[in-house]
């Protein structure tokens, strides 16, 4: 059996645990052993982005030993996996932390076995799709005759910097489920971490935009693997009194497992479904 | 030595605004950017040597930069032996002063000009004016603009924020002025033909031309114009005098160099294999010679480049702006060029501008227009590292204490509370106590300090009554899944 630490994110862990209790899930029926380390918070970007690289740094130390540590109890000796929830910040954990790294060896402070496990960590981690994409398909239930359609919103860091673009349609079209591309699909939705609030008039004229070409594909729901994307996204929808569902890959899969991706199903499984007055 | 770089005096809130508020601009520079973004793609895929000969021309950029003192040296030498009257040229003031004394020498009083972002930088038009000179743009974007008094919006198309009913306008406005015939119609063909006909008068009439490079060849010392109307080839030939204002970055080694990145402007900024012209300049009119200009001047400028040649930031020389970074930058492609407040826009301009004029000179620029989607990092032909440069211009502004006292406390006490698990789960009962106050219709809708700017257009779920880290550690013991 393999085993598979998660890595949740702190959006996840906050704002949306159904994502990481469904990931579970989806990863048991496949066969996986989950294993959650508990000292994980959040792996800094948001504060690497901004340039406060001191906390950036120490919440990456802590991300770093918590991902690192011993696995939790379980039959050992086994290849071991980690799966993150957000593509954005397995690219931040992957691409980014070698650059923070490089800063940090300047710092008083510092100690080079951080290296070491930022090699083992990194070596071993994936983002969902990724993981999904390799791993064994789940015993599938039945599907719903009239195909669901979705549409997916690829975060920026999971296409360009993590160049993992392509693995969560495949997912979804392996789970029968017709994947819609909106116009424009590569176009930053205006997220970008702390930009979404230093900048609330321009990052909101883009989440408009993409919101306009997500939603003109008329898919029964918006799916990604970053949860700063869909709550941006989602957040504007629910400030402009629109209802859609709006669910990470982990849970439209889980949905699948369970065979309920009817599209009127599916319509009331995400987030923001419902209308707020 | 920091340069000096123009800057509109409106605070960044008005020119954001302002740039938001016109959706004119906003509908131009849309299709504008992904017109010429879906030509750079289609230009590449259609092209198998391209990728091949873009990473030849980028190391050629590169070797240039890392030896720039030297080539100069050499490009000087060369010139020189070929007849031109070679300067180097500190900032602005330097290369203004130079052109109106040559101006004063020569008895001239009428310049005519081919595009050039330089010039822009230097704002070499203003100062010529004030000094009673009558400069006359020629390239079609760039003479729509001087009829405006505007400045560039887009490096490549200057006038990208207008559309043809505008500029049709505007000529007609012209020919009434100047008592000739307007444009017969707002179609491309008319509205061309009015501006060719009304500037090949100042072609005439000039008497020094002032074209920038693209390109500088030290080995033969050779001035490379690439463009894709045909001015500049007579700006460079027609008047008497040619002065050639180009920055020290354009430098480069050796023909085979320029053979390698040749290409690249036009390919990556139009998405055409080359550009309809390419002019090779390597001196004024040779005895008996029929043709071609008596004195060529040509003044290398700093104005902010030398400093960065030996820092982290040194990629950023090898620019040859072509503008692909423009094109698909989200933020750009909202707000136009106007918004950035000086010269250079889009993600090279965010990026530069503070880099040659100090981090003091627009600070706004690498943390309001930037949301790090890395799509510049993608289509830049030179692989210059914009998304790190953008993060690392934030540290180092938030290093030296330009940020807000309150932001950077609320920094400290994240990272503070985040880097443990113990206080993380503290953080998040204070959290659920207090978003008790900030909710409506089990949203949250309101935050105090960083977060507030995400709720003025955007709701938030709550924390969740049971995080994942509880849930976990419910189930756990069991290894069960609770319900
Ligand atoms: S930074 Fe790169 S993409 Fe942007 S103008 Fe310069 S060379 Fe072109």
């Amino acid at each position: 059996m393999e085993r598979v630490d998660l890595f949740v994110s702190c959006l996840v862990d906050l704002f949306e645990p159904e994502t990481g209790r469904a990931a579970v899930a989806v990863m048991e029926r496949r066969g996986a052993q989950v294993g959650f380390p508990s000292g994980q918070t959040c792996c800094g970007q948001f504060a690497y982005n901004a340039g406060h690289w001191p906390e950036a740094w120490a919440m990456a130390k802590a991300l770093l030993a918590a991902l690192d540590a011993p696995p939790t109890p379980g039959p050992d000796g086994q290849e071991r996996a980690t799966v993150g929830l957000s593509g954005s910040c397995v690219a931040m954990v992957r691409e980014e932390y070698p650059k923070l790294l490089d800063w940090a060896a300047g710092q008083p402070g510092w100690d080079t076995s951080w290296r070491v496990r930022h090699a083992r960590v990194a070596g071993r981690l994936w983002e969902l799709s990724q993981w999904l994409n390799r791993a064994a398909p789940a015993p599938s239930a039945h599907q719903d005759t009239r195909p669901t359609r979705v549409v997916l919103h690829t975060g920026c860091h999971m296409r360009r910097v993590l160049a993992a673009g392509g693995d969560a349609a495949a997912v979804l079209e392996g789970l029968g489920v017709s994947v819609a591309t909106p116009e424009d699909e590569d176009q930053c939705c205006g997220f970008g971490g702390t930009y979404a609030m230093n900048e609330p008039k321009i990052s909101t004229a883009l989440a408009d935009d993409k919101l306009r070409a997500l939603r003109a594909t008329q898919a029964d729901a918006m799916v990604s693997c970053d949860w700063g994307c869909l709550l941006h996204l989602g957040g504007r929808l629910s400030r402009t009194g629109v209802a859609w569902s709006v669910l990470h890959l982990a849970q439209l899969v889980d949905l699948a497992d369970r065979g309920e991706l009817a599209p009127a199903q599916l319509a009331r499984a995400g987030r923001f479904v419902r209308e707020v007055p | 030595m920091v340069g000096r770089l123009p800057r509109d005096p409106a605070p960044w809130g008005e020119r954001r605004d302002r740039a938001l508020g016109n959706s004119v601009l906003r509908g131009n520079i849309r299709s504008v950017t992904r017109r010429l973004a879906d030509a750079r793609r289609r230009a590449y895929a259609s092209y198998p040597a391209s990728q091949v000969l873009r990473v030849a021309g980028r190391d050629a950029k590169r070797r240039a930069v890392a030896r720039v003192e030297p080539l100069l040296d050499e490009l000087r030498d060369r010139l020189a032996a070929n007849g031109a009257r070679v300067i180097f040229a500190e900032g602005p003031k330097e290369v203004a002063d130079y052109v109106v004394s040559l101006a004063a020498r020569r008895g001239a009083k009428r310049v005519v000009k081919s595009k050039s972002m330089l010039t822009e930088e230097l704002d070499l038009n203003r100062r010529l004016a004030v000094a009673g000179l009558a400069v006359r743009e020629t390239d079609l974007g760039e003479y729509i603009i001087q009829l405006l008094d505007e400045h560039p919006s887009h490096i490549l198309a200057p006038a990208a924020h207008r559309n043809r009913q505008e500029i049709h306008a505007l000529f007609q406005e012209t020919a009434e002025r100047e008592g000739v015939p307007g444009p017969t119609s707002d179609d491309v063909g008319p509205l061309t033909a009015f501006a060719r006909q009304r500037l090949r008068e100042d072609f005439l009439a000039a008497d020094i031309g002032i074209t920038g490079a693209n390109f500088l060849v030290a080995e033969t010392g050779t001035i490379v114009l690439v463009t894709n109307e045909g001015n500049a080839d007579m700006v460079a030939s027609l008047p008497p005098v040619h002065v050639v204002i180009a920055g020290i970055d354009k430098v480069l080694d050796t023909w085979a160099d320029l053979a390698a990145v040749i290409q690249q402007p036009a390919l990556s900024g139009v998405g055409q294999r080359l550009s309809a012209y390419t002019t090779l300049i390597s001196g004024p009119r040779a005895a008996g010679s029929p043709e071609g200009p008596e004195e060529l001047h040509v003044l290398l400028v700093d104005n902010g480049r030398r400093q960065l040649v030996d820092g982290p930031y040194a990629d950023v020389l090898t620019c040859i702006r072509c503008g692909a970074c423009y094109n698909v930058c989200p933020v750009y492609r909202q707000v136009g060029g106007h918004a950035y407040g000086s010269t250079y826009a889009g993600p090279i301009g965010a990026v530069e501008t503070p880099l040659l004029a100090g981090l003091d000179f627009l600070p706004e620029l690498p943390k309001s227009l930037c949301t790090l989607c890395n799509a510049c990092v993608e289509a830049c032909p030179m692989d210059i590292a914009l998304a790190d440069h953008f993060i690392t211009l934030r540290r180092r502004q938030v290093g030296e204490g330009r940020e807000a006292a309150g932001t950077r406390l609320t920094y400290r006490a994240w990272g503070r509370l985040w880097s443990s698990p113990r206080q993380y789960q503290r953080f998040v009962s204070w959290a659920r106590r207090g978003q008790r106050f900030m909710m409506r219709q089990g949203r949250l809708v309101r935050s105090p300090g960083l977060w507030a700017g995400w709720f003025e257009t955007r709701d938030m779920p709550p924390i969740a009554p049971e995080t994942f880290h509880e849930w976990w550690a419910r189930r756990a013991p069991s290894g069960k899944t609770p319900s």
